[in-house]
C-alpha cells in the first residue's frame, strides 16, 4: 500500500498565542533600542561622511552632499584667519590656539564636525512599537548655545539638513526589523509538532 | 545603468526534487507551495541566506572573497563605518543589502532581485567586477540550499498563512522635525 504523506498540524491556538508572543517580544522596548541605536548610527556615519538629507520635511527624503564650506572658514579650520581691512589690504595670522577638531573631522571637509560636539549629542529613545532620537539640549562647552539650539532650523539645518532618515535608510531599518521577525517565527516554528 | 541581477526559483521543481520519488508526497509539497504567502516566505528566506553568508565572507560558492585594496583598507569611509580589513562582506552603510527583495512571485516561480537600480548597479560590479574592484560574486544559491530552505519553509508554515499575512500589518514611518520619531507598527513597506 502507497504511503500516504500529509501535513497535518496540532496545537494551533497554542502556536498562535506563541507566534503572537514572538512577534511582541520582537518588537519590545529592549529590542527598539537597538534599532534606535542603528539607527543613531546611520545618521552619525552619513554626516561624517559628508552626506546630509534632501528635505527636512519630506517624509523620505534623499541622501546629498553637505554644503561644501566657506574658503574661509576651511582656512579658521585650519588655524589662519584672513581677512581684508577697510582700506582693502589683506591681513593673515595664525591662531594661537588652533580648532582642535572632533572626531573624523578636517579643515576642508563638510561634515558638521569642528568640536563634534553636535553630533556627539544625538541621543535615543525607545517606545513601545518604535524609538525616538533628538539632539541633546545641554549647553555647549563654549556656553552660548545648546546642540538642540545649535542643530534647528534657525542654525546648522537652515543650510544642512542632516537630522532625518533618509528613504534608503528607513529600508535598512525595515528590513532588519523584517529579518528578526522572520528569524523570531522560525524559532517559534520550529518547536511546533508537525506529523 | 547595469543589467539587472535576477535569481529566478523554479518552486515547483525544487518542491518536486524536495519530495523525491514519492508522487503523492510531491503532490503534496506541489500544493503546500502552491500559495504566494508561502512561496513568497521561501524566497525571503533564500535572501536572508544569501545575505547571512555575503556577511560572514563567503562567496555563492563558499570561498572567501577577495580582500580589500590597501587603498579602500585607508580611507576615510573604512574608517567611519568602522570596517576591519579581515571582514570582507559587501557592506559598509547596509543599502546594498537591504535592496535586495523578492520582485516577483507567479503560480510556477519565486525571483529574487534588487529594488534599487543603484544598488543593483552596485551588485553588479561585486558580482562581475568592475574597473579596479575584483570579481566577488555573492548572487547566488545552489539547488541543495533551495531544496532544504523549501522543506523547512514546509514545515514551518503549512496552514500558517493567516498569521504570516499578519506580519505585514507591522509598517509605517513618521518622521518629525527635531525629534525622529520611527513607527514600525504603521510602517508601509512600499
Amino acid at each position: 500500500m502507497a504511503k500516504v504523506f500529509q501535513v497535518k498540524v496540532t496545537g494551533f491556538e497554542e502556536l498562535q498565542k506563541k507566534v503572537e508572543r514572538a512577534l511582541n517580544d520582537t518588537v519590545k522596548r529592549t529590542v527598539m533600542l537597538d534599532f534606535a541605536r542603528l539607527a543613531r548610527d546611520i545618521i552619525y556615519r552619513r554626516v561624517k561622511s559628508g552626506y546630509g538629507v534632501s528635505n527636512l520635511d519630506a517624509e523620505r527624503p534623499k541622501q546629498a552632499r553637505l554644503k561644501p564650506l566657506s574658503e574661509q572658514y576651511k582656512k579658521y579650520r585650519s588655524g589662519l584667519v584672513e581677512f581684508a581691512t577697510r582700506e582693502g589690504r589683506l591681513v593673515k595670522f595664525k591662531l594661537k590656539n588652533k580648532p582642535k577638531l572632533g572626531k573624523f573631522g578636517a579643515p576642508s571637509i563638510s561634515n558638521l564636525t569642528l568640536t563634534g560636539q553636535m553630533l556627539e549629542a544625538i541621543e535615543i529613545e525607545a517606545r513601545r512599537n518604535g524609538f525616538q532620537l533628538f539632539i541633546n539640549d545641554d549647553v555647549r562647552e563654549d556656553g552660548l548655545l545648546t546642540n538642540a539650539q545649535l542643530a534647528s532650523r534657525d542654525y546648522v539645518q537652515k543650510e544642512r539638513p542632516f537630522f532625518a532618515l533618509t528613504d534608503t535608510e528607513q529600508r535598512i531599518l525595515f528590513r532588519d526589523l523584517e529579518r528578526r521577525l522572520r528569524q523570531e517565527l522560525q524559532k517559534v516554528l520550529g518547536q511546533r509538532s508537525v506529523k | 545603468m547595469a543589467k539587472q541581477l535576477r535569481l529566478k526559483l523554479d518552486v515547483v521543481a525544487l518542491a518536486k526534487k524536495a519530495a523525491g520519488a514519492n508522487a503523492q508526497k510531491q503532490d503534496a509539497f506541489i500544493s503546500t507551495m502552491s500559495g504566494e504567502t508561502i512561496k513568497r516566505e521561501f524566497a525571503k528566506r533564500c535572501v536572508d541566506f544569501i545575505l547571512e553568508r555575503t556577511n560572514e565572507g563567503k562567496d555563492k560558492n563558499n570561498s572567501s572573497f577577495a580582500k580589500y585594496s590597501e587603498a579602500y583598507r585607508r580611507s576615510r569611509s573604512f574608517q567611519i563605518y568602522g570596517k576591519s580589513a579581515g571582514q570582507v562582506n559587501l557592506k559598509l552603510t547596509g543599502a546594498m543589502q537591504s535592496a535586495v527583495d523578492v520582485v516577483d512571485v507567479n503560480s510556477r516561480s519565486v525571483t529574487l532581485g534588487f529594488v534599487d537600480q543603484l544598488e543593483n548597479d552596485k551588485a553588479h560590479g561585486h558580482v562581475h567586477g568592475a574597473n579596479k574592484l575584483p570579481v566577488r560574486d555573492f548572487w547566488g544559491i545552489s539547488e541543495k540550499e533551495q531544496i532544504r530552505i523549501l522543506k523547512q519553509t514546509i514545515r514551518d508554515f503549512a496552514d500558517l498563512e493567516e498569521i504570516i499575512v499578519d506580519q505585514d500589518e507591522l509598517t509605517q514611518i513618521t518622521v518629525g522635525e527635531q525629534e525622529l520619531e520611527f513607527d514600525f507598527e504603521d510602517f508601509d513597506n512600499g
